[in-house]
């Protein structure tokens, strides 16, 4: 697969992804390309992995954890939004703001399995050979 | 439901509640990659050129306390006493803008001697008698490290790139914005030494093959500086990106804001460097995202120092500007 396809296919999932396990569009954004960026440094490998998407996934779970700690993220944490959108009588705001809890309740291992099963779709055995 | 089916449902509600986002175009990282330290964004419309390691550039780095000694600053001879007040007057406020309170400045014996500072730096000598040099180049190729020959001395250097396929070109549409070409090393280059941080500042009309900082031996050859940027910092404030490191934003005075904004219209879809002290510290490629120049409101932020003390003392250096006079230490 090219790194440009790959880009285009996984970058809306990837970056939705971080938005809701960091709370933060806008962090969610650096991470997401910082991910995409590593993966195509090593694309010759990313590529042949069973799952590119997955281990963009997790690097960007890294680069979230690393960045939140630094900025006791705990302590400013925004709700997730984005630029322009109004959250009020929104379709799926529960649904986002239970995920938003769950994620949040959760370790950082915990939280890596539950994005790969419930947002990547990977089953167990799969999840079990990313990690 | 079972649970798995509900959280299936939850998440699956919770990303369609998002916001839909096209993702930024792809040339931006390949951009990246070509260039390693390299990111250029367009924020609030202005271009924001993210810059790594250059922390190194100065030689300030965090490390053990120094004494907090009197440390003497020579001058080369026949230098006056008022040439000598001027590089004080820049020192005191270098020192000040470090937050060194304690520091004194004064001259003595022909020398200047500053005492109490700055203790933080591992190398404060460096940090005294830095004289930033900020140049803005165009980029004409790409080269490898440094492969001496051990036949002949390759001669001068190179005035441009050994075949057009080398050259850097315009930006061309790739569907998402513009990007340039993936431009291989120029060989012809790999047989000549880098330009040395001196003959960089004393010969800022010529060509220039300059190390790319936090690179492993990655160089560019630049053209002629199109812009001098070295006593035009109006600010440099330390700040932590997003990602929490530490960053360097250069804010420019409004004349060179004005002079930086005639050189970006002029290489539009084009690569510059900008140099700092002989190393291109960023290299961006001009509004890749857009089909047509807009001005610029200019700012360049400086990413990648080891330490807040690094980050501050680049950037005191910056906002006080080059030394009139050299210093040195014997």
């Amino acid at each position: 697969m090219e790194f440009d396809a790959f880009y285009r296919a996984s970058y809306e999932r990837v970056h939705r992804a971080m938005a809701l396990a960091f709370r933060d569009y806008s962090l969610a954004e650096d991470i997401t390309q910082e991910a995409f960026y590593r993966a195509l440094r090593r694309w010759p490998k990313v590529s042949k992995l069973d799952h590119p998407e997955a281990w963009t996934m997790v690097v960007a779970l890294n680069c979230g954890r690393d960045a939140a700690r630094r900025r006791r993220q705990k302590d400013q944490v925004q709700v997730v939004g984005g630029p322009g959108v109004d959250s009020s009588g929104e379709a799926g705001i529960d649904d986002r703001l239970a995920v938003v809890e769950l994620l949040a309740s959760v370790t950082d291992r915990q939280r890596e399995v539950i994005v790969l099963r419930y947002i990547c779709q990977f089953s167990v055995p799969e999840i079990a050979g990313v990690l | 439901m079972s649970m798995t089916d509900e959280l299936d449902v939850r998440f699956e509600g919770a990303l369609n509640s998002l916001p839909r986002l096209s993702p930024p175009p792809v040339s931006g990282l390949h951009a990246r990659l070509r260039k390693r330290r390299v990111a250029a964004r367009v924020v609030g419309g202005g271009l924001v050129a993210v810059v790594a390691a250059v922390g190194l550039s100065l030689g300030l780095t965090e490390g053990p306390t120094s004494p907090a000694g009197a440390v003497v600053l020579h001058v080369a001879p026949g230098v006056t006493r008022d040439e000598l007040r001027a590089d004080a007057v820049v020192m005191r406020n270098r020192l000040a803008l470090l937050g060194d309170a304690r520091a004194r400045v004064s001259i003595a014996a022909g020398s200047l001697v500053v005492t109490g500072g700055p203790s933080q730096l591992a190398d404060p000598t460096s940090f005294l008698t830095a004289s930033p040099a900020l140049l803005v180049r165009p980029v004409l190729c790409l080269s490898g490290p440094y492969q001496p020959s051990s036949q002949s001395s390759p001669g001068d250097l190179l005035s441009n790139c050994a075949g057009t396929s080398y050259a850097i070109a315009p930006a061309t549409p790739d569907g998402d914005g513009y990007t340039t070409a993936t431009f291989s090393n120029d060989p012809a280059l790999a047989g000549y030494p880098s330009t040395s941080p001196a003959q960089d500042a004393d010969n800022p009309a010529d060509v220039a093959l300059l190390p790319t900082a936090g690179s492993s031996g990655e160089r560019d050859l630049v053209g002629p500086t199109a812009l001098t940027l070295s006593s035009k910092v109006a600010s440099a404030e330390v700040a932590k990106n997003r990602l929490g490191g530490w960053v360097v934003r250069v804010q420019l005075d409004a004349g060179a804001a004005a002079q930086w904004d005639l050189v970006a219209h002029e290489y539009f879809h084009l690569q510059i460097a900008v140099d700092l002290d002989g190393s291109v510290v960023t290299a961006p490629l001009i509004e890749p995202s857009q089909a047509a120049y807009t001005s610029f409101d200019s700012q360049i932020e400086m990413s990648g120092f080891q330490s807040k003390e690094a980050a501050a003392a680049v950037a005191a250096a910056l906002q006080s500007g080059p030394l009139p006079i050299p210093l040195h230490v014997r």
